[in-house]
């Protein structure tokens, strides 16, 4: 069978080792094609900070709260792994701030030690009355695509520099299932009214004294447009915009005042951090992740696709859960044409 | 009251500690600073300076509680502020692991940390040879950067500071009206005190940007220490053990358990190696001797001591130093209404 990815995001990477694992030695041959117009290290996944945290609350999208809480789960056991320090994967802790008391995220329990914060750990937070402290994990794009691309190089997956304009164009060169991970872009290949652009924008610095995240949260302004500043393994990385239908990926200067005034409000120590470099991304916001089968008609001809894309500003927080349902969702296409264990008897 | 001159003896972090505490709190006074080694040489740079405090038995805890506390909340206000990254001051979050579960499950320390709690079962997973944990946040001082800092402020705030090797006490009378002895081993011959021992301490300091929690065996020998430049890992404590040389063996020991407790510190590169002695004591010696006469003009000098800090000089800096402020204001109030 052959496997043609579209986005080497670290959905669109992900989705290739998943598959990978669960049926290499089912279909023979497997062969998996990641096609992509911009590899690491300039992807979306490139440029997040790179902390597992959700939305505070799920809404009850259970669903997407099962893929983070796998996510999480897969990443803390990689944690022993030797290849740990290489996949960019290690602990942080850190601070979430609400100005107001809120309900506890949905997160609580998926997360290390999480607990309500002090009085005397509030006061270190002018304008912030309530929040939580715990430990989570740090999952960096710019270290974890280059470990994801080798390791499905090794493994024989092919990847080529390309823009697919359509599904039709990888089907007529043979490709048996196409896994449509492409992000922001999505709808260039099918229009897509709920996917729309958040803007952000992030200022990269060098604080190293810095070990704690420290995100607030204004419930009013909405998600991610309240400062937040999130240290690294090198950078230290700084935001707090969210923009709706902006399409632009320059950098705005009033953004990045916006940006840097907040953060040294929130924390002072930054006024001498040396900043390294502004960078705007796309975050591929949708009312929830788009993650099924779509068997397309073309003539003759039944295209079948896998849609995963839609992750918005958590997609490396939930991508392993939805590589892994991508992958279920192949192995009922291998059912069905036949391909699978069972048919060989 | 006429120009009081008082010395402070000793550049590390009890000595700066002290001389800013007193420049700053008593304007009318005239203070330099004296020391022989001054940083980056001194005892005070190499340590990881995380502030921790132990249970001396030989202290009141509330003696105990109250130096720690006031050496805390001194830094955590520099950690929060602009000064942090020049200071050398930051917050520092982590666990401390137990193979065996303690008497005291939460110390007398635990309210003046930040968020001390019991860790969690899934927490301990990562430590399978340990039974129990603390989790909480601390700060931590480094002095490479926080010694240069204060005598910053020393010298803003009036102080002179001065490289000399000080032989005797005795010698300093003559231009001095009180004399603070903050020489830490040096006080074996400047206070004739030979209860003050070395406790030899080997550190490593490591290439590992992605570890950003301290974790620390409750035994005390085996620490990881992530700081602003390299990630401090330990150590020995061989009391009575002058050696300054960095040994092979200590080196390979300090290793092999930090990484049975952090794994990914086998593919860390050592960055450097150091070792100290902590100039330990039954209990920090806080207090003044009894007043010294000088023969000539009939004046008499105090001498206030601040030594013995043995591995908690960071912890208790300021603490003592606000402590040996008291006690020389007290002997200046003292001297007054001697007039």
């Amino acid at each position: 069978m052959r496997v043609a990815v579209i986005g080497a995001g670290v959905i669109g990477l992900s989705a290739a080792q998943s598959i990978y694992e669960q049926f290499h030695s089912i279909v023979s041959p497997l062969s998996i094609e990641v096609y992509a117009d911009y590899f690491t290290p300039l992807t979306t996944s490139d440029g997040a900070a790179g902390l597992w945290q959700p939305y505070l609350y799920d809404k009850g999208n259970v669903q997407e709260t099962k893929w983070n809480k796998e996510t999480f789960d897969y990443l803390l056991s990689c944690l022993r792994s030797p290849d740990s320090i290489q996949m960019g994967v290690f602990l942080q802790s850190g601070y979430n701030l609400c100005t107001e008391p809120a309900p506890d995220p949905s997160f609580k329990d998926i997360v290390l030690g999480f607990r309500q914060l002090t009085e005397r750990e509030l006061q270190m937070f002018p304008g912030y009355n309530h929040g939580w402290f715990n430990t989570s994990l740090m999952l960096e794009g710019k270290t974890y695509l280059p470990w994801l691309m080798d390791w499905l190089q090794k493994r024989g997956v092919t990847f080529y520099q390309r823009k697919i304009e359509s599904f039709k164009e990888l089907a007529e060169s043979g490709a048996d299932v196409i896994i449509n991970c492409s992000g922001m872009r999505s709808g260039d290949l099918q229009p897509d009214p709920e996917l729309k652009p958040g803007r952000g924008q992030i200022v990269k610095v060098e604080a190293p004294w810095l070990k704690h995240w420290i995100i607030t949260h204004n419930l009013k302004k909405g998600v991610y447009n309240s400062p937040y500043i999130i240290p690294g393994s090198r950078l230290v990385t700084v935001g707090g915009i969210l923009q709706f239908g902006n399409w632009s990926e320059k950098n705005n200067s009033t953004d990045h005042k916006y940006i840097w005034e907040s953060a040294c409000q929130l924390e002072p120590s930054l006024k001498h951090a040396r900043i390294v470099q502004d960078w705007a991304g796309l975050r591929p916001v949708r009312s929830k992740v788009r993650l099924e089968r779509e068997t397309i008609q073309s003539g003759a001809a039944a295209i079948e696709v896998i849609h995963n894309y839609g992750h918005g500003g958590f997609g490396l927080t939930i991508h392993r859960g939805c590589a892994q349902e991508a992958a279920r969702l192949f192995g009922q296409i291998v059912e069905q044409k036949g391909e699978g264990p069972k048919a060989r008897l | 009251m006429g120009g009081v001159r008082v010395v402070v003896v000793g550049a590390g972090v009890v000595g700066f500690s002290t001389a800013v505490c007193i420049v700053e709190n008593l304007p009318h006074v005239s203070v330099t600073l004296l020391g022989e080694k001054f940083s980056p040489e001194t005892t005070s740079d190499g340590a990881a300076g995380i502030l921790f405090a132990h249970h001396n038995p030989d202290v009141p805890v509330e003696q105990q509680r109250r130096w720690f506390k006031s050496s805390f909340d001194h830094l955590r206000l520099i950690a929060q502020s602009e000064d942090a990254p020049e200071a050398g001051v930051m917050l520092s979050s982590g666990w401390q692991i137990f193979r065996d579960v303690p008497e005291d499950k939460t110390p007398y320390w635990s309210d003046l940390v930040l968020g001390f709690r019991i860790m969690t079962e899934r927490e301990m997973v990562r430590f399978p040879e340990h039974r129990f944990g603390q989790a909480f946040t601390t700060i931590k001082c480094e002095c490479s950067r926080y010694l240069p800092w204060l005598e910053k402020r020393f010298r803003r705030a009036g102080g002179q500071v001065e490289q000399r090797r000080v032989d005797n006490l005795q010698d300093l009378s003559g231009s001095f009206d009180v004399i603070v002895n903050c020489s830490g081993l040096g006080s074996r011959s400047l206070a004739a005190d030979v209860s003050v021992q070395p406790v030899r301490g080997q550190v490593l300091k490591m290439e590992a940007p992605w570890l950003q929690h301290f974790i620390r065996d409750g035994d005390g020998l085996t620490y990881i220490y992530p700081g602003i430049q390299g990630v401090t890992i330990g150590g020995t404590r061989q009391g009575g053990d002058w050696n300054l040389q960095v040994e092979e063996n200590d080196t390979r020991g300090i290793l092999k358990r930090c990484s049975s407790l952090e794994p990914s510190l086998t593919r860390a590169r050592i960055l450097s190696s150091w070792v100290g002695l902590r100039p330990d004591r039954r209990t920090p010696r806080v207090e003044v001797e009894r007043e010294v006469e000088v023969k000539k003009g009939g004046r008499s000098v105090t001498v206030v001591h601040n030594y013995g800090h043995g591995g908690v000089g960071v912890s208790l800096a300021w603490g003592t130093a606000m402590e040996a402020l008291g006690l020389v204001k007290k002997s200046l109030q003292g001297n007054k209404a001697k007039l």
